[in-house]
């Protein structure tokens, strides 16, 4: 089943949104300081365009998977090969969500937390809402999104009481460099372009309207720089100690007290939020899991995934290394190739074989219209000999669709 | 193969899965209840003794029923912090939480020495809160610990609101842990706390307040229970609670010197944020008053300043306009005049009386802050944010940057208004 555009819309809002409102803030600040709000706004900006292309080639898939879209004009091989490459990024994202996701359990809403209690309810639950489907989650994500938007928007009234605007002043005082090299370390953080193609084939493009992806990036876009604001104008250069900016702007203590238990609600509901995150990057990872290794079972795939969930964050409660290892240069590179170029290189292949095809489309028609002159003059000279005998050219049919291979439920839809 | 099937069939997993959260929170309900393990510390004194040990004195929350609860004293010494805080766990029987701690005091002694310690022990381990209010006292550590909850417990008066008032209306700043960081890790290191005295003399503008058991006990076993009033006569004690205003100022989180309430008001008087404020004014002849003695209160105040450069040193000039309410009118003979609601407002002579008083104690207040190099007024912040190229240039020019106060020329435009 497949989601509809307005989910689709939402989803992608949950994706631009997703790393940039808890520990991001923090650690762009230790590079950027008072500009680290540019950084993440730069950044945004050409995750929204490269957005754009992911879904003209979405579009242009119409029900293949990525897989047989980029088969079809590379070969196997390199279609495996990028496929492999976009799946690696919501495995990362998968990393950086549940651990930010326990810490943000085990620091701000509890004093005890064993690693078990939080990763099996959430990888029961984030993997049975990846069983029931992406239209599932789309619709949970429909549900929740204005509560979200509405719950972060009281949190930044909250924090905008104390804000001190001249902090942001001088704008870019250390020049552009620290705000690339923030870009440059933190590249695991952003990103949706790559892994928003392995859900070709998922969203339904009937009523589509533009202006709903528009509508919900500017959203994602405004919202995050507002928080981010908010953040670093109340903690001033304190912020790079503050790991949790959604929830620690909550905490600021000039603001209207009156708000204070409505707030802790409302990072509860941000907590919910991350959850969906975690389902999100979960059904896209098993869906390139399925396409790399060809699964027919989808329970099987949700498997692998309930067994890397638990793995990671029982690895991430007993080291310090997996906080470490998305900061690894080789964790950029990886961003930087599946998150960026791979999508630019199928976005070119998408719009060459579309010129090429409408080059061939418009010599067909050509080629028909020649056969019908032909024709007409053909009957013209028979009326002409008064003859009674009907004929045609050979109509042109369009190639007929071939069905997709069954590679299980996300890789079918 | 079919059975196993069968078993974890989707529809019997639900039933698994039941199960496994049974198993799991079954465990804990032989658990005992947090209350039992954890003390709760809602206050927190600390200070180095003179024998270099440290002194802490915590105020604990010890549930009785549901409802109701007592707070007790208990201190104890040790090398260090950890070690103090060891020893009060030890003589309570319970882990020490002090994820609900509001106040955070230290003493003179351990400020002068080096505040950041204790603060980044709390903050770092601990889990004190950044929003708790930090106070720098003078006098016995436990003494203070007690006046918390006398104050609490027998007058209803919370220390953290008490400190709260003075950040409205004295210091014009957030005087809590979070504020002290800012200005330890800012450019100039400077950072603010407001003092509080707890004296055994008699002071009359202190709380008085009798407090239980004697002070200084050497045992870090010893304990003291200051949650009761009253009782033994011969062991209470009589101690004054004093917060007259008076600021203490820390560089690199040491503490090198004081501020008074009476020049407070003046710096407030070019910060943006405070309106609050009384003036005197002596001896004022005009129509309306003979010899009288003014005390004028500061109702409403607007302030804007102009940030330039004279032959490359920074020049600020303030312009402020007050608004002066009459408060109380001290005259030695009859004030008749005052039966006539127009000589309510404060004529040309009172203002022309207060403007000069005002520019007077303005240059005073703020050569001393030149002189001990002491940027309450953030001229760095307000000259580095908005002229910055200029700034940093002026920088460059000085031998030493930390004495960039010293040559900013200060220029006053003051305008008064009646309010009434």
């Amino acid at each position: 089943m497949r989601m509809s555009y307005r989910q689709a819309s939402i989803i992608i809002f949950y994706m631009l949104v997703a790393f940039k409102v808890l520990s991001l803030p923090s650690l762009v600040y230790q590079t950027c300081k008072n500009d680290g709000y540019l950084a993440v706004l730069i950044m945004m900006v050409v995750d929204a365009i490269l957005l754009w292309g992911s879904l003209k080639v979405l579009k242009q898939a119409k029900d293949k998977n990525i897989y047989d879209y980029v088969k079809q004009y590379t070969g196997s091989v390199i279609a495996k090969i990028f496929v492999i490459a976009l799946t690696l990024i919501p495995l990362i994202h998968l990393g950086i969500k549940t651990k930010g996701l326990e810490w943000f359990l085990v620091k701000n809403l509890y004093t005890q937390f064993e690693w078990f209690q939080f990763a099996i309810p959430v990888s029961l639950v984030t993997c049975y809402m990846i069983y029931k489907g992406i239209r599932n989650i789309g619709r949970v994500s429909e549900f929740f999104v204005w509560i979200i938007v509405i719950g972060v928007t009281i949190i930044i009234i909250k924090g905008f009481g104390a804000v001190d605007w001249s902090f942001f002043l001088p704008v870019l005082s250390k020049g552009i460099k620290p705000i690339f090299k923030a870009i440059y370390d933190y590249l695991a953080w952003f990103g949706i372009g790559g892994e928003l193609l392995l859900f070709a084939g998922c969203i339904d493009f009937k009523n589509e309207k533009k202006s709903r992806v528009f509508f919900y990036s500017a959203l994602a876009i405004i919202l995050v720089q507002l928080v981010l604001w908010s953040f670093y104008g109340a903690y001033g250069i304190m912020a790079s100690t503050h790991n949790f900016a959604i929830s620690d702007i909550s905490q600021i203590s000039n603001a209207n007290i009156a708000l204070d238990e409505l707030s802790w609600l409302i990072v509860s509901v941000w907590a919910v939020a991350q959850i969906l995150h975690i389902a999100i990057y979960g059904y896209l990872f098993c869906r390139g899991l399925q396409l790399i290794f060809n699964i027919k079972n989808d329970t099987v795939a949700t498997l692998i995934l309930f067994l890397i969930l638990i793995l990671w964050i029982f690895w991430g409660e007993h080291t310090i290394a997996l906080e470490k290892l998305f900061l690894h240069k080789s964790i950029v590179w990886i961003m930087i190739v599946a998150q960026y170029i791979i999508p630019i290189i199928i976005f070119a292949i998408s719009f060459i074989k579309k010129k090429d095809k409408k080059q061939s489309d418009a010599q067909s028609a050509k080629s028909q219209n020649i056969i019908q002159s032909t024709q007409n003059e053909g009957d013209k000279a028979s009326n002409a000999d008064k003859s009674s005998n009907l004929g045609g050219g050979k109509q042109i049919k369009p190639k007929s669709k071939q069905p997709n291979k069954s590679r299980g439920k996300y890789a079918k839809v | 193969m079919q059975k196993f099937k069968k078993i974890f069939s989707p529809r019997k997993m639900i039933i698994w899965v039941s199960i496994l959260v049974l198993v799991i929170s079954f465990q804990y309900t032989n658990q005992p209840a947090q209350s039992q393990t954890q003390a709760i510390v809602t206050a927190l004194a600390v200070d180095q003794t003179e024998d270099n040990l440290i002194e802490v004195s915590t105020v604990v929350l010890t549930p009785l029923t549901a409802s109701s609860s007592k707070r007790k004293v208990y201190t104890a010494k040790g090398l260090d912090i950890t070690n103090a805080i060891n020893h009060i766990s030890l003589q309570v029987g319970k882990q020490i939480g002090f994820g609900q701690c509001d106040i955070m005091a230290m003493g003179d002694k351990l400020c002068e020495e080096n505040a950041l310690k204790a603060l980044d022990y709390l903050t770092r381990t601990k889990r004190v809160g950044r929003n708790a209010v930090l106070i720098n006292f003078s006098g016995d550590v436990e003494n203070f610990a007690s006046c918390i909850v006398q104050l609490n417990d027998n007058m209803s008066l919370n220390v953290a609101e008490i400190i709260n008032f003075n950040r409205e209306y004295i210091v014009a700043t957030e005087t809590n842990i979070e504020s002290f960081f800012k200005g330890y890790y800012g450019d100039l290191g400077l950072s603010i706390m407001p003092k509080i005295k707890i004296s055994e003399n008699e002071d009359v503008n202190g709380i008085k307040l009798n407090l239980e058991g004697d002070s200084g006990e050497e045992s870090a076993s010893n304990s003291s229970d200051s949650a009761t009033s009253g009782g033994d006569s011969s062991k209470s004690k009589e101690v004054y609670f004093v917060n007259d205003g008076t600021t203490s100022i820390f560089r690199e989180g040491k503490k090198f010197t004081e501020i008074k309430p009476s020049e407070i008001k003046y710096i407030n008087l070019l910060q943006p944020d405070n309106v609050l404020g009384t003036f005197v004014l002596e001896n004022v002849n005009s129509n309306t008053f003979k010899d009288a003695r003014l005390v004028l209160d500061l109702t409403n105040k607007e302030m804007e300043y102009k940030l330039s450069f004279k032959d490359g040193k920074p020049t600020i000039k303030y312009d402020i306009e007050l608004y002066i309410l009459i408060d109380e009118i001290i005259e030695s003979g009859k004030t008749e005049n005052l039966l006539h609601t127009e000589n309510w407002f404060v004529d040309d002579s009172v203002i022309n009386g207060l403007t000069n008083k005002i520019v007077e104690n303005l240059e005073v207040v703020v050569s001393k802050l030149q002189d001990e190099n002491i940027d309450m007024i953030e001229v760095y912040d307000k000259f580095y944010k908005f002229k910055n190229k200029k700034f940093t240039k002026y920088l460059n020019s000085l031998e030493n940057k930390e004495d960039f106060l010293k040559d900013v020329e200060f220029e006053y435009k003051i305008k008064i208004h009646s309010s009434y």
